[in-house]
């Protein structure tokens, strides 16, 4: 009757994920939001479907329920410092269920995760995962998410058809645009529609101009060191610029790395950010040259 | 007196999921999910059992158990808590009931009970969920 965790779908067991860490979460009194994937409407959902659980957790509560999902088994896949230059999720993977990206904040409204959960959370409806009760955020929210991811990834927003069902219903677009400020994400937001020139000269501004346009990973970091609204802040992340993600290597090797290996793989991302460096440099010079 | 309270009545057992197990119902699923964790193999071979798929994971260690076709009938038919599972079973395979083994649906009931992923209500027994 068991099955190895192989033979079972991946979008099933991202469903157990969201089960899994919604009843540790219960346990512990650690409130989260159920996001993307089988978590949102199904006029939401992308067709090939989720192949892990994205799960937005309290600021407050996310070390404690990391610390809980470690004691039931759980690994940290990667770490919030050693992931994407947001530094906002850590992947967290169960030999059953599979990988849970959890969230510390959702880019695009990043600048008072605190507050943009106490907002997100106010707006919560009921949903249900895998027969759990598992709290998502309001259908506008939703959508937000939806937009925000996409403008990440660099995919389309104003051509997928999912956007553009909302945009047609004046009512539900409304909404969508009316938690925009409350959770700060005007210029992701802005930057999503095609009118991030009307956010420049914002601290955000450059960092979706990265993300919109393409750019390196050195030129995304930098990027997101000047929308940093701290002179600590900005410490930190370029100290981070060079980190290699020994979590990642370690998955790469399927053991973990010896320190010769993390120091390799420190050296050749060094080399490579000098590159990129040095291309953007001559490519800023050229413009220049008459 | 109530016809619950008259001696001499039987019992209708019920059944339902247990607590903290988890549930994923795929009814149109294919007999055999590809490796990679798709439902549909790369080539495409598979075809749909009748009855589809039930998952069910006991949190929060698991394992994930994997009730396909005929199980997975028998399942919903147990949990589903509108009235005789053999009518139900036979309802949804499109068989009469007489045809239908009543002693088998007992019998995987109490494989699932002892499982630990469906409890028996009825006969004193309180509610589950």
């Amino acid at each position: 009757m068991s099955a190895a965790p192989d033979l079972v779908p991946r979008r099933v067991r991202a469903a157990f994920a969201h089960a899994a860490v919604q009843q540790a979460a219960t346990r512990i009194g650690v409130r989260v939001l159920h996001i993307k994937g089988v978590a949102v409407d199904d006029d939401l959902r992308s067709r090939g479907g989720a192949t892990d659980a994205d799960i937005l957790v309290d600021p407050e509560g996310v070390g404690l329920l990391l610390a809980e999902l470690t004691t039931l088994g759980w690994d940290r896949y990667s770490d919030f410092l050693t992931g994407s230059p947001f530094g906002h999720a850590a992947t967290m993977h169960h030999p059953h269920w599979g990988y849970a990206d959890l969230h510390r904040f959702f880019p695009g409204m990043h600048q008072d995760p605190q507050a943009t959960f106490e907002e997100l959370w106010a707006g919560r409806q009921q949903g249900e995962i895998a027969g759990f009760p598992c709290p998502v955020p309001s259908a506008a929210g939703q959508v937000l998410v939806l937009v925000l991811n996409n403008l990440r990834n660099r995919r389309a927003v104003l051509t997928d058809p999912r956007v553009a069902q909302v945009q047609a219903e004046p009512k539900a677009w409304a909404q969508v645009e009316a938690l925009v400020p409350r959770v700060h994400a005007d210029v992701a937001f802005g930057a999503a529609m095609g009118r991030l020139e009307e956010h420049r000269g914002t601290r955000e501004y450059w960092m979706w101009k990265v993300t919109t346009e393409g750019g390196s990973r050195s030129a995304e970091w930098l990027a997101r060191v000047r929308a940093e609204p701290t002179l600590r802040g900005r410490a930190g992340l370029l100290l981070r610029v060079p980190l290699v993600n020994t979590e990642v290597l370690e998955h790469q090797l399927g053991r973990p790395p010896t320190r010769a290996e993390v120091g390799r793989e420190f050296v050749h991302r060094g080399r490579q950010g000098a590159r990129e460096l040095r291309s953007a440099l001559a490519r800023r010079w050229r413009r220049r040259a008459p | 007196m109530t016809g619950d309270s008259m001696p001499g009545a039987e019992v209708v057992p019920r059944w339902s999921r247990a607590v903290g197990v988890a549930v994923v119902d795929v009814p149109d699923a294919d007999e055999q999910p590809s490796e990679a964790g798709g439902e549909h193999p790369a080539d495409g071979s598979a075809v749909p059992e009748a009855g589809g798929v039930v998952y069910l994971a006991p949190l929060p260690d698991g394992p994930v158990a994997v009730l396909s076709g005929a199980s997975a009938v028998l399942y919903r038919a147990l949990v589903a808590g509108d009235g005789d599972p053999v009518a139900r079973v036979s309802r949804d395979l499109g068989v009469s009931p007489e045809d239908v083994d009543a002693e088998a649906i007992d019998d995987f009931a109490d494989e699932l009970v002892e499982a630990g992923l469906i409890v028996r209500h009825g006969a004193g027994q309180p509610g589950a969920l």
